[in-house]
C-alpha cells in the first residue's frame, strides 16, 4: 500500500494540508517497504485542472493506491472512486497517524 | 397521497453527526434533523459551488427534486441559526457512494473500493469499525 498524504511543509513533523490538490507537498508512505518521502506538488499554484494533474502524477508516477486527506475535491474524489483508489478521511490535522501507518 | 421520495447518492459521509449552539443559556430546544440528502445538497451547492443541474447529477436525482431538498435544508438551517436548536445530521433517503467505515479508535473514515471483507481499521488495525452505510440510512 502506497499512501499519498497532503502536507503543509516538507518537514518530518508537518501537519496535514486541508486542501488536497492545492497542497504544496505530499508525503508518500510505502507500508510494505516501511519508507516515507516528501515530494513537491508542481500543480499547487495552477489555476485550472490542478486536481486531475496531481491525481495523474500520484497514480501513474508515484504508484500511489491510497489517499489520506482531510477533504477531497469533487473531481479528485470522482476519479479516485472510478480508479478504485482507497480513500481515508481523517480529522487529525496534526497527523500523528503517519507513525501508525509506518509501524503497521 | 404524498410523493414518494427518490433515493439520493451522498459522496462522502459527513464529518460530524451534528452541532450544538455555543453560548446559549436558554432551555435546550428539540434538535433539528438534517437528512443526509439535505446535508449533501448544501455541501454540493454552497460549499462546492456546483449548479443545481450538476449537483442533481452527482446525487442521481432530478433537478426539481434537488431544489425541494435544498429548500427544506435551508429552512432547517434558518431554524437552527435563529432559534438556537441543536442540529443532528442523520436519516433520510440517501445512499453513500460505495462502502464506508469508521474506526472507533482513530476516528478515520475509509472506503472499501475492492469490496473485500473489512475486519479492522486500515490505519490503526483496531477491529472495532462501524459500517457507515447501514447506520446512516
Amino acid at each position: 500500500m502506497r499512501i499519498a498524504i497532503p502536507v503543509r511543509e516538507a518537514a518530518e513533523d508537518s501537519g496535514l494540508s486541508l486542501k488536497f490538490s492545492r497542497s504544496p507537498w505530499f508525503l508518500i508512505i510505502d507500508r510494505e517497504k516501511n519508507t516515507r518521502e516528501t515530494i513537491r506538488n508542481p500543480y499547487a499554484e495552477e489555476k485550472v485542472m490542478a486536481g486531475s494533474r496531481i491525481f495523474n502524477m500520484l497514480i501513474n508516477e508515484m504508484k500511489v493506491d491510497t489517499f489520506m486527506a482531510f477533504e477531497l475535491g469533487l473531481k479528485v474524489q470522482q476519479m479516485a472512486v472510478k480508479n478504485k483508489i482507497q480513500l481515508i478521511i481523517t480529522d487529525n490535522t496534526e497527523l500523528n497517524l503517519k507513525d501508525k501507518l509506518l509501524k503497521h | 397521497m404524498a410523493r414518494p421520495r427518490q433515493t439520493s447518492i451522498v459522496q462522502i459521509p459527513p464529518r460530524v453527526k451534528g452541532f450544538i449552539p455555543f453560548a446559549y443559556y436558554g432551555k435546550v430546544r428539540e434538535p433539528i434533523k438534517l437528512n443526509l440528502e439535505e446535508y449533501e445538497a448544501i455541501r454540493l451547492l454552497d460549499y462546492e459551488d456546483l449548479s443545481q443541474t450538476q449537483a442533481a447529477e452527482f446525487m442521481d436525482i432530478s433537478r426539481p427534486t434537488l431544489t425541494r431538498i435544498y429548500d427544506r435544508a435551508r429552512k432547517k438551517m434558518a431554524l437552527v441559526l435563529t432559534e438556537a436548536h441543536q442540529l443532528l445530521i442523520e436519516g433520510g433517503k440517501a445512499l453513500l457512494e460505495g462502502e464506508w467505515y469508521e474506526c472507533s479508535k482513530c476516528r478515520c473514515r475509509f472506503n472499501n473500493p475492492q469490496s473485500k471483507p473489512v475486519a479492522a481499521c486500515i490505519v490503526c488495525d483496531n477491529p472495532d469499525v462501524t459500517r457507515l452505510n447501514s447506520c446512516m440510512q
